[in-house]
């Protein structure tokens, strides 16, 4: 009886481990996207609170994995002007200040307009799948260009539902290109609330293998037994 | 008929087997085919940065359809990679990427896979140890590590944390891909 609990017991630990090798895919559709914005100053890390920042919604997304998209109305005219045909190509600061100064001119309004927290934390919370513009009130002490986000952040594989948003906030009195820094310094991609995957699959490699070599030694074992069972019994 | 529990687990077993082989191929190519495309863009950034052509503008070099903002070298683990201006799942494949920041602000994050060839052996880089940071300009930045920590994969707000105590961060995953390994550099300038 303990034998066999034993073995019932090894068969079950093998299925959990070799399940637990596999990615689940989650149904797009049951998962909510999310938009946050911190706003802190590019040098001293310092957070930016109490600033006005605006979400408008430029295009929604009819599947995000294939980029399909369909413009709002009030920007149709707009989008199809843009290359909107990768992130890359979306999020540019070429497309910002376009759609920027389309809003401008248009009077559009935002969707959602906060003002960011202590923290410099400005929290849309659940937004609609699509691509977004981003639009932060300027100061007389700061300066964060008008920037794309899109919900939910997908290379094509991936899928980020929660993104995070640090845009750099510089002193409003310095200049985009200072004469002393040339290499212009690239805007960076928006960040999720997870690193980037930066593994290769070994792990399931070594638990596959396990598993495989204990369901082998556990079969041998029982047709050895039955085996051997069979020779008394006849 | 007796033995066909048996049979099962056996068959079962060799399946998994035969998974996990076929998976372990699956990395090997793809490491592969990885340092392949990585030694193909460096040779380029390299030829393109010493002959100063047209193709430098601003702060990145263009090949193909991605920007390259320069070269970093760890001649601890020999790794010589390109380093694209951006990152996502698809450049990891063939350079290193810059995750957030740059070296002239001093808060520059650059990712990369744990394979062979790449960030692999990042692990054994510790305390001391220099890296070397070339941007399309060919200006080279000796960097030195001062620190080196594991952070959880969600846990983006530690990667980030900068009191300027590091001036570049390189990180991949560990084994299991759930903690990333951060190694913190300050530009060599001033330590000496």
């Amino acid at each position: 009886m303990k034998k066999l609990l034993i073995k019932y017991f090894s068969i079950l630990t093998v299925f959990i481990m070799v399940l637990g090798t596999f990615q689940i895919p989650v149904k797009a559709d049951d998962k909510n996207a999310t938009i946050r914005v911190v706003l802190s100053e590019l040098k001293d890390k310092m957070s930016i609170e109490n600033r006005e920042v605006s979400l408008y919604k430029i295009a929604s997304f009819t599947n995000y994995k294939e980029r399909e998209y369909k413009a709002v109305p009030e920007f149709a005219e707009m989008v199809d002007r843009l290359d909107f045909s990768t992130f890359k190509k979306t999020a540019t600061l070429d497309n910002s200040n376009k759609l920027f100064e389309y809003i401008t001119k248009h009077k559009i309004s935002a969707v959602k307009t906060l003002k960011s927290d202590s923290e410099g934390i400005a929290d849309f919370g659940e937004v609609d799948y699509g691509i977004y513009l981003v639009v932060t009130e300027a100061s007389d002490k700061y300066t964060v260009n008008p920037f794309i986000i899109e919900a939910p952040l997908c290379d094509g594989v991936y899928a980020q539902y929660d993104v995070i948003a640090y845009p750099k906030a510089k002193a409003s009195n310095t200049p985009d290109n200072p004469p002393d820094n040339p290499p212009d310094n690239p805007p960076d991609t928006p960040v999720g609330p997870k690193l980037p995957q930066t593994g290769v699959q070994r792990l399931p490699v070594l638990i596959l293998f396990i598993s495989g070599v204990t369901l082998l030694v556990l079969g041998y074992a029982d047709y050895r037994r039955k085996g051997k069972m069979y020779e008394k019994t006849s | 008929m007796k033995r066909l529990r048996s049979k099962i687990l056996m068959i079962a077993g060799a399946v998994l087997i035969i998974v996990s082989a076929a998976l372990g191929a699956y990395n090997r190519i793809m490491e592969k085919r990885g340092n392949e495309g990585a030694e193909t863009i460096r040779t380029e950034l390299e030829q393109i940065m010493e002959e100063h052509t047209d193709s430098i503008k601003g702060g990145s070099i263009r090949i193909g359809d991605d920007d390259y903002i320069g070269i970093l070298e760890i001649p601890k683990i020999n790794v010589k990679l390109p380093i694209s201006r951006d990152w996502s799942y698809e450049l990891m494949k063939e350079s290193l990427c810059r995750y957030r920041g740059n070296l002239e602000s001093k808060n520059m994050i650059i990712c990369g896979h744990n394979m062979s060839g790449f960030f692999g052996e990042l692990s054994e880089v510790y305390d001391g140890d220099e890296v070397y940071y070339t941007d399309v300009t060919g200006k080279v930045t000796r960097l030195v590590v001062v620190d080196t920590e594991y952070i959880d994969g969600y846990d983006v707000g530690s990667m980030l944390e900068n009191n300027h105590n590091w001036d570049m961060t390189l990180f991949t995953c560990n084994y299991t891909g759930k903690m990333r390994y951060g190694v913190r550099c300050v530009i060599a300038d001033g330590i000496e």
